[in-house]
C-alpha cells in the first residue's frame, strides 16, 4: 500500500506566476501529476534528477484522443460552465491560460476542438417551465349533498 | 365538513390498528354540547360524528386524510411530475452522496393550503381533476373564483388552455368534468397568504400592519409597561409568524422598527425623539425593552434555516439538504457557506438562493457562528468525488497550480471518479489516534488501469519507480 501525504501533492502543471518556482521543484515533492510526455521531456527527465511521476500519469498517456471526446460530452461542458459562472469570465481566460501553459511545458500540439464558451449553456441552464395550482379550498355544510353521496 | 370517512380510509390505508376507528367511532357518537352563553349553558343537544373543531384531533385527522391525496397523487405514473436535484447531479457530475439526493414533488400542503405543482399544464390538468375528486369525495370543493394559476419560465397559456377541470360534486365519481377559467400569474407565489420568496412584497405587507395599528383610547395615558404589552401581544404577535414564513431584509426590517418607535414616540408625546437602540434595549442594560423587529426577524431567519436543515419530516430536510449542495458545490466553490466564510472571488449570496438562507447566512456571520455538520462519514467512507476535491482545493488555495480539467475527465472516462476507487482511509478509531493518511489500493496499477496499446509508461512497485514501454500486437 502506499501513502500518500495529500499536502505534499502538486501538479504538474504550472500557472505563469509559478513558473519559475516550477523550474526548481521541492525536494520534498513525492507526487506529480504529468501530461503526454513528449521524448524530449523523457531526456530532460533522465538527465535531471529522477522526479517519480504518479500512477496518474498512465491516465493521461492513455489515450489523448480522450480528451477531445470529452471535451465534446456534456459533463465537461457543465463543469467548464460551471466554473465559468463561479469564477467569472477572468477565471476562464486564467484557466485557458493554464492549460496552454501546459502545452507549453510538455510540447505536444493539442488540436482542441473549437467548443464556444456558450455551448450548451442554453440546454444546460433551460429551466423547465412550472406550473402551479393552488388549491383553494371550502367545507361543504350542507347534509343534503352529504346524503346524495 | 371533512367526512370522517377520509379518516377512516386512511387507517386502514397505512395499515394502522383499526381499534382507531372504533375508538373515535365511539368518541363523536352521540356527544352532548352544551354552548356557554352570558347567562349560563344552554340545554344539551346531540351531535353525530363530528370532530370537535379547535380540538387536537381535529388538525391531526386532517392532515392524515390530505395526506392520502398527497399519496394518490404521487403514486400515479404523471409524466409532468417534479423531481428536485442539484445542479450536479442534473449535470452529471456529482461532488457529494448529498447529489444522489433526489425529491419527487406532487403535492405541497401546510394546514388548509395546498398546492399542485406539475411541469407541464396537461399533467396539471390532471392531477387537479384527481385531487378535486378526492376532495369532493370526503366532504371538500375547490373554490375557484378564488384560484389561481401559476406559470413561471413558459409564456402565460391563453385562456382557452389555462382552464382547469373539476368534478361533479353531486358524484365525485362520474366522467362529467366542468372546466373553469381562473387568472394566471406569473410573478411569485402566495402560499398560506405569504409571497414566496419576495422579502420587499412582505415587507410592504408589514409596513401596513403596522401603519394600521392604533393605540387603543383610553381616558388616561397608557403608561410604558402597557404600552411595552401592547406592542409584544398585538402588533409583535402579528408580525411574527410572517416573520417566520417569509424573513425580510435587515434594511426593511430597521425601517419597521423606525415605524413601530414613530408610533411610540407619537403617543407618548415627547419633545424630543428617543434613540431607537435605547427602545428595544433590555431592562437590565437601562434600556426600555421593547421588541426589536430586526432581531426577531435575524432569529427567525437562523432559526428556521436550523429548523430546515433538521427537519423531522425528511422531505423538508431533504430540501434543505439539496439547496444546501448547490449552494455549497455549484455556487460556492465547494465550501460549506454556512461553516466557512466565503471566498472572495465568488459571489456571497447568488441571486437563485432563498431570500431567507442568505440573511441567516449574514447573521450568523455577523455574529461569528456557524452550522457545523456532524455527519462527514462520506469523507472517510471515500464517497467525495474528485471533481468535489479538485474545487474545494482550488477554492483553497486560489494561487496555487491546479490540477489539468482534463486529468478529471480522463480519469472519469476510465471509471473513476469516487476517491474510494483509488484506496481507503484507514478506519476512524485509528485516524483518531495517528496520522490519517491515505491509503492507494496495493493493485491499483495492475487490476483497474487499462494500459495504452502503445507508448511509454511508469509504474510503480515496492521497489520503487520504472520506466518501461507498452507494445501490443
Amino acid at each position: 500500500m502506499f501513502d500518500v501525504d495529500f499536502d505534499l501533492v502538486r501538479p504538474m502543471a504550472p500557472s505563469k506566476k509559478s513558473k519559475k518556482a516550477q523550474k526548481q521543484p521541492p525536494a520534498h515533492r513525492t507526487f506529480r501529476i504529468i501530461g503526454p510526455r513528449p521524448v524530449e521531456e523523457e531526456e530532460e527527465s533522465s538527465e535531471s534528477d529522477f522526479d517519480p511521476p504518479s500512477p496518474w500519469a498512465l491516465i493521461n498517456n492513455v489515450e489523448p484522443q480522450a480528451e477531445e471526446d470529452q471535451d465534446s460530452g456534456e459533463g465537461n461542458t457543465s463543469d467548464k460552465e460551471h466554473e465559468e459562472e463561479i469564477s467569472g469570465e477572468e477565471e476562464g481566460e486564467e484557466e485557458e491560460d493554464e492549460e496552454e501553459d501546459e502545452d507549453e511545458q510538455i510540447q505536444v500540439p493539442m488540436k482542441r476542438k473549437q467548443v464556444p464558451k456558450n455551448a450548451n449553456k442554453s440546454s444546460f441552464n433551460h429551466t423547465p417551465p412550472l406550473f402551479v395550482l393552488p388549491l383553494t379550498t371550502f367545507h361543504r355544510e350542507n347534509s343534503e349533498d352529504r346524503s346524495r353521496r | 365538513m371533512l367526512e370522517p370517512q377520509g379518516f377512516y380510509d386512511v387507517i386502514s390505508a397505512y395499515g394502522l390498528p383499526p381499534s382507531i376507528i372504533d375508538l373515535d367511532r365511539s368518541a363523536q357518537d352521540s356527544v352532548p354540547y352544551h354552548v356557554k352563553m352570558a347567562y349560563g349553558f344552554t340545554n344539551p343537544f346531540i351531535v353525530d360524528g363530528v370532530t370537535k373543531q379547535g380540538g387536537s384531533l381535529s388538525p391531526l385527522k386532517c392532515t392524515l386524510t390530505t395526506s392520502l391525496c398527497n399519496r394518490w397523487l404521487m403514486d400515479l405514473d404523471n409524466q409532468g411530475a417534479l423531481t428536485i436535484q442539484t445542479h450536479m447531479s442534473h449535470a452529471g457530475t456529482p461532488h457529494t452522496p448529498t447529489n444522489d439526493l433526489s425529491l419527487h414533488i406532487s403535492l405541497i400542503e401546510a394546514m388548509d393550503d395546498s398546492l399542485i405543482i406539475q411541469h407541464s399544464l396537461d399533467a396539471l390538468k390532471i392531477s387537479a381533476r384527481y385531487a378535486d375528486c378526492f376532495q369532493a369525495t370526503y366532504g371538500w370543493e375547490t373554490e375557484w373564483r378564488k384560484s389561481t394559476l401559476y406559470a413561471f419560465n413558459t409564456p402565460a397559456p391563453d385562456s382557452k388552455h389555462s382552464l382547469m377541470p373539476s368534478v361533479d360534486y353531486s358524484n365525485p365519481q362520474s366522467e362529467v368534468t366542468f372546466w373553469h377559467r381562473i387568472p394566471i400569474i406569473q410573478e411569485h407565489i402566495t402560499f398560506l397568504w405569504v409571497p414566496i420568496n419576495q422579502p420587499q412584497k412582505q415587507f410592504h405587507f408589514l409596513r401596513d400592519i403596522i401603519s394600521n395599528f392604533t393605540f387603543p383610547l383610553l381616558s388616561s395615558p397608557i403608561p410604558l409597561t402597557l404600552l411595552h404589552r401592547i406592542i409584544s401581544q398585538i402588533v409583535i404577535a402579528k408580525l411574527r409568524p410572517h416573520l417566520a414564513l417569509q424573513p425580510i431584509s435587515n434594511a426593511n426590517a430597521a425601517t419597521l422598527d423606525r415605524m413601530l418607535a414613530t408610533k411610540i414616540h407619537a403617543y407618548l408625546g415627547f419633545p424630543f425623539y428617543f434613540n431607537l437602540t435605547l427602545l428595544s434595549l433590555p431592562l437590565d442594560l437601562c434600556g426600555l425593552g421593547f421588541p426589536s423587529i430586526s432581531r426577531l426577524n435575524s432569529s427567525l431567519a437562523v432559526s428556521g434555516l436550523q429548523r430546515d436543515l433538521t427537519h423531522h419530516i425528511p422531505s423538508f430536510r431533504k430540501m434543505a439538504e439539496l439547496t444546501l449542495a448547490d449552494w455549497t458545490c455549484h455556487y460556492n466553490g465547494c465550501l460549506n457557506p454556512l461553516l466557512h466564510s466565503s471566498s472572495p472571488r465568488l459571489p456571497r449570496y447568488p441571486h437563485l438562493l432563498p431570500s431567507a438562507w442568505s440573511l441567516a447566512s449574514s447573521t450568523l456571520s455577523c455574529l461569528q457562528l456557524s452550522f457545523i455538520p456532524i455527519d462527514l462519514s462520506f469523507i472517510l467512507d471515500g464517497n467525495t468525488f474528485l471533481c468535489h476535491l479538485h474545487s474545494l482545493f482550488h477554492t483553497l488555495y486560489p494561487s496555487f497550480p491546479s490540477l489539468p480539467t482534463r486529468t478529471l475527465y480522463n480519469f472519469a472516462k476510465h471509471g473513476f471518479t469516487c476517491l474510494k476507487q483509488f484506496g481507503s482511509f484507514p478506519p476512524l478509531f485509528i485516524s483518531l489516534y495517528c496520522h490519517c493518511s491515505f491509503h492507494f489500493r496495493s493493485n491499483f496499477l495492475h487490476t483497474y488501469i487499462t494500459l495504452p496499446e502503445t507508448g511509454p509508461f511508469y509504474s510503480r512497485s515496492q521497489k520503487g519507480w520504472h520506466y518501461g514501454h507498452v507494445v501490443r500486437n
